[in-house]
């Protein structure tokens, strides 16, 4: 019964329900690991803005949980600017196998933009902002976006990455500390 | 008149065999002598049926109260009936079957009606019987002709629609003489209506229930189903039905769901998957291998017994088994190995003799830790160098704990806090607490805590202390350690509040490091008791 290929089925399906909907998935190194590009919610300051999101599927998926961040800079007080580690207790937690990756990207992540959770914050500042002067949050996050959420800002990128070619993690790792050091300066608008 | 016999006899074994194509071999067992059987007619209800145990007529006036109550919704009136009744009601589909137990004449169909004795245990005796004449009757309107499929038919029509219940379809109650029987003698309901009343009613109402569960899971085996979780399809025998919230799992989902989280220690989230109903350990112990099973009872014994503060472990390396400590006594008795010693040195027990590990430890850590060669030769002597040297590391590590980390309010786990706010979750027993003043918090509402001014040191604190950490992860971490009693416990990393770390390594590494912290806390017995010798 325990078969190489159980849980494969889950997996497959899940990665293809994704394919298939809206959303653009770039394979990075095969059918576990991924980027989705997600535009953020209408109404909210995170609107116009796109995402690259990177999904790695552990062996155990759906019994462990997917991990997640997001590949440009965003300014969102339970996501973390560096890393782009996202603090969500669905994700983590809470998370049964019950729920699927088209969950995470058409609810929860959304439903994180729209509604940020300043009592529980990986951002400090973001969270202070959001919490003491809304409007000024809202322009920060707006100013993120221009700068790092665009279609534009996202080919600057993809073109840093693309002459590492196969070579996935390296490529993942330069990317994000030369991000780092670029946008050093940057931190203190 | 013999060629009327060799008809009957011909229209029997015809009506036999036609009843066996129609009906399973569950239904319709026939006896060896072609001429009697039973037919048992199984009765389900798609959406359920409510059955209750009433005990006394005040009970049976909110039962009627509640079959009346037609128009309130479903929720008010699973209310009602929670109210009323408790643990005496339950949702049921399948009734155990009405048994038609026929035998035919040998001038059955033509002359005579066939024999027929009814027996259910949930249609009243007298129900029965006046059935059984009706069926005679049924027989003669019918022209006289075979008709015990008829019968079949007519019982299982009037099963399914609540023909033999006293209330409408929703609701079949279950009397007891004993408890009624004396009210029941002043009141006309009992004998006006088809109510179920008998000797040992609650022995009843619980076959009843356990006959549903039964059937439901052979129904269920008998079908192949697709699994939520995996989306392969398996036959029924390939699941689990979950003892506590009754809902039906793959097999090899189930175990790899209690592997992954028995793994990871998160043994406070084994829970079904399609509900969040915590799981029976029961079911755990079906669905996983031997050393896990092993590796959940740890865990549970080691909260259980972390919860206590008077254990201490039998110092023998061999036996290590939890021992209780009397009162104020300094002497531990091992009850696995009989052993007494002193719950301070850990040496045989030396009665009121003063032992130099009780009271100031710290002192005498230090004394030794400082002390030039010969000094330390003299001390090792008379106390003994490896518990010396086990006293100092976990002297050490009790120092760099208090510094670092904090014990969980519930079950006394050392946590450290990496970050973030001060709303955190144990990493072993998956409560919510304050990192400021350590009170537990409710899960429903942790932050609650921080917005309510009379917890003065906590109101408005929930990120009190947030910028040091960013800090510390900027910075502290990878930097060489000023303090050299960091040396061991350098890679450490600790736990951020409640946020979900999305890397699924975090959570791992620091459980084993934190377990590594525990072991030196609590020394070499725990060392012992967790890596057995050979």
């Amino acid at each position: 019964m325990s078969s190489p290929s159980a849980g494969k089925r889950r997996l497959d399906t899940d990665v293809i329900k994704l394919i298939e909907s809206k959303l653009e998935v770039n394979i990075l190194g095969g059918l576990n690991h991924f980027s989705v590009k997600f535009h953020g919610p209408k109404d909210t300051p995170y609107e116009d803005g796109v995402w690259r999101i990177r999904v790695l599927l552990p062996d155990d998926y759906p019994f462990k949980s997917p991990s997640i961040g997001f590949m440009n800079r965003i300014f969102h007080p339970n996501i973390d600017e560096c890393s782009g580690t996202v603090c969500l207790d669905v994700i983590n937690q809470t998370w049964t196998p019950m729920y699927s990756l088209s969950n995470i990207f058409e609810i929860f992540l959304s439903q994180l933009l729209s509604y940020p959770n300043p009592s529980d914050p990986l951002n400090g500042d973001a969270a202070a902002l959001y919490l003491q002067k809304p409007e000024d949050f809202k322009k920060k996050v707006r100013e993120y976006v221009q700068r790092y959420a665009t279609e534009e800002a996202l080919r600057v990128q993809e073109q840093r990455e693309a002459p590492t070619g196969m070579d996935e993690d390296d490529d993942d790792e330069s990317s994000m500390s030369e991000f780092s050091e670029d946008e050093a300066d940057g931190m203190d608008l | 008149m013999a060629e009327q016999t060799n008809t009957d006899s011909e229209l029997q074994s015809e009506e036999l065999l036609v009843l066996e194509s129609l009906l399973s071999p569950e239904e319709f067992q026939k006896s060896d002598d072609h001429r009697s059987g039973v037919i048992d007619v199984y009765t389900a209800f798609e959406s359920g049926v409510e059955l209750v145990l009433v005990e006394s007529l005040e009970r049976m006036e909110h039962l009627k109260r509640w079959v009346e109550s037609s128009d309130a919704s479903e929720e008010e009136k699973a209310r009602m009936l929670e109210e009323s009744f408790g643990t005496r009601h339950e949702k049921i589909t399948h009734l155990p079957p009405i048994s038609i137990k026929f035998s035919l004449p040998e001038k059955y169909p033509s002359l005579e009606p066939p024999h027929v004795s009814l027996t259910s245990c949930w249609i009243p005796r007298r129900v029965l019987l006046q059935l059984e004449v009706f069926l005679k009757e049924l027989w003669k309107q019918n022209g006289q002709q075979a008709i015990l499929y008829d019968v079949f038919q007519f019982i299982t029509d009037r099963a399914t629609a609540g023909g033999f219940f006293p209330f409408p379809v929703a609701c079949l109650p279950v009397f007891s003489h004993e408890e009624i029987a004396t009210e029941a003698a002043t009141s006309a309901i009992l004998e006006s209506s088809n109510l179920l009343v008998v000797p040992h009613a609650r022995k009843l109402f619980h076959s009843l229930v356990q006959f549903d569960e039964n059937r439901t899971v052979v129904l269920f085996q008998q079908q192949t189903h697709g699994c939520g979780v995996c989306f392969d399809s398996f036959p029924g025998t390939d699941f689990i039905r979950l003892t506590n919230c009754r809902h039906f799992v793959c097999k090899e989902c189930m175990r790899r769901l209690c592997v992954n989280l028995i793994k990871d220690g998160s043994v406070h989230r084994l829970q079904c998957m399609e509900c969040q109903e915590d799981l029976n350990p029961f079911d755990i112990q079906l669905s996983v291998e031997a050393e896990a099973w092993e590796k959940y009872q740890q865990f549970q014994l080691d909260s259980a017994l972390s919860a206590m503060q008077d254990i201490v472990y039998c110092p023998r390396p061999w036996c290590n088994q939890a021992v209780i400590k009397e009162g104020d006594s300094t002497a531990g008795r091992c009850p696995g190995c009989a052993y007494v010693f002193c719950v301070h040195c850990k040496r045989g027990y030396h009665g009121i003799a003063p032992c130099p590990y009780d009271g100031d430890r710290k002192m005498l850590a230090n004394e030794y830790a400082d002390a030039d060669k010969d000094t330390r030769v003299d001390m090792e002597k008379r106390w003994g160098r490896r518990r010396l040297q086990n006293l100092v590391d976990e002297v050490k590590a009790e120092d760099w704990v208090s510094k670092n980390a904090k014990q969980c309010p519930k079950c006394g786990f050392p946590v450290q806090k990496m970050g973030g706010c001060n709303k955190m979750v144990c990493t072993k027993c998956g409560s919510p607490f304050c990192w400021l003043c350590l009170a537990k918090l409710t899960g429903a509402d942790p932050y609650g805590h921080f917005q309510d001014p009379n917890n003065r040191a906590c109101y408005q604190n929930l990120m009190q202390g947030i910028e040091d950490d960013h800090n510390d992860e900027e910075d502290g971490l990878d930097s060489d350690d000023e303090d050299e009693d960091e040396d061991d416990l350098d890679n450490v990393e600790g736990f951020h509040g409640d946020h979900g770390w999305i890397d699924l390594g975090g959570r791992e590494d620091a459980m084993i490091i934190f377990e590594q912290l525990l072991e030196l806390v609590i020394g070499q017995a725990a060392l012992n008791r967790r890596r057995p010798q050979n």
